[in-house]
């Protein structure tokens, strides 16, 4: 059953996952890692993608450019 | 008894040793090796460049950011022929503008993924200064610099005040890559207005 909200927010991840409480711990204790190598982080990555459809949220198309 | 450590390398290795076979069974996931190699390799074929930027590039420089999509820049005047790729692998392009193009697959597996556009002369000092990091196994990637990554956080905290707090300690890991010129990304908040977030996000690491 999806936990209704985390002990304490995942930062980036508050807004984008309804986790279980399994998923939650599990995540908390890959983000106390701080740093995995990239095959790993990616597979990490991937994991937060479960379940779920691709993004559908635009850049507000009135943000700048990046300029240099 | 087990460290933390030692839990989220055994968790993560389990998604390791799924590999790409595993994403395809019940649980779909975005491919993110699949991806970047389908993207780096037509970056290539076609002699465009790119560097990443985002989430990833974060990843290159002492985070582990969490990310759901992969985020390209590339110039500006190839913009037509990236969204064109893009659509090629079947993407829906949801948004062009004159800085961003966004494109989202049906399948999951393809995921996400986000282009930045620069004009010459930003694309001259962006991709002067990125720097090669080996991603996977005989795949070498080009990462935004850790001072640019920083900048281009600045647009986003500007424009989405309420990503301070994880775009903020985005920003501290980048500020503390080795040899990095924190007076450059200084000046860049300062010209948008962000110079006391800026040294408010600094004075904190």
């Amino acid at each position: 059953m999806p936990s209704s909200r985390k002990v304490e927010p995942l930062d980036e991840l508050a807004d984008w996952l309804t986790l279980t409480p399994e998923d939650n711990q599990k995540l908390w204790d890959v983000k106390q890692l701080d740093w995995l190598p990239w095959d790993e982080y990616l597979a990490w990555c991937s994991y937060l993608t479960k379940d779920e459809p691709p993004s559908r949220e635009i850049t507000p198309p009135d943000i700048e450019p990046f300029t240099l | 008894m087990t460290s933390v450590h030692e839990l989220g390398q055994l968790y993560v290795g389990e998604c390791v040793r799924r590999g790409p076979a595993g994403f395809r069974g019940k649980l779909k996931r975005m491919e993110f090796e699949r991806v970047l190699t389908t993207f780096l390799e037509f970056f290539d074929r076609e002699n465009i460049r790119y560097a990443i930027v985002g989430g990833l590039a974060v990843h290159a420089y002492g985070r582990l950011r969490s990310t759901k999509e992969v985020d390209f820049a590339v110039d500006l005047a190839n913009r037509q022929r990236v969204i064109a790729f893009a659509e090629s692998l079947g993407y829906d392009t949801l948004l062009t503008s004159r800085a961003f193009s966004n494109h989202a697959h049906a399948d999951a597996a393809w995921g996400r993924v986000d282009f930045m556009y620069f004009d010459p002369a930003t694309a001259a000092k962006v991709f002067a200064g990125s720097r090669p990091q080996q991603i996977m196994a005989n795949i070498t990637a080009t990462v935004a610099s850790p001072e640019h990554v920083a900048m281009m956080k600045a647009l986003s905290m500007k424009n989405h005040p309420h990503r301070v707090l994880y775009e903020g300690h985005d920003v501290q890991v980048l500020m503390s890559a080795p040899g990095v010129d924190i007076e450059s990304v200084r000046d860049y908040y300062r010209t948008h207005g962000l110079l006391e977030l800026f040294d408010a996000i600094v004075k904190k690491s």
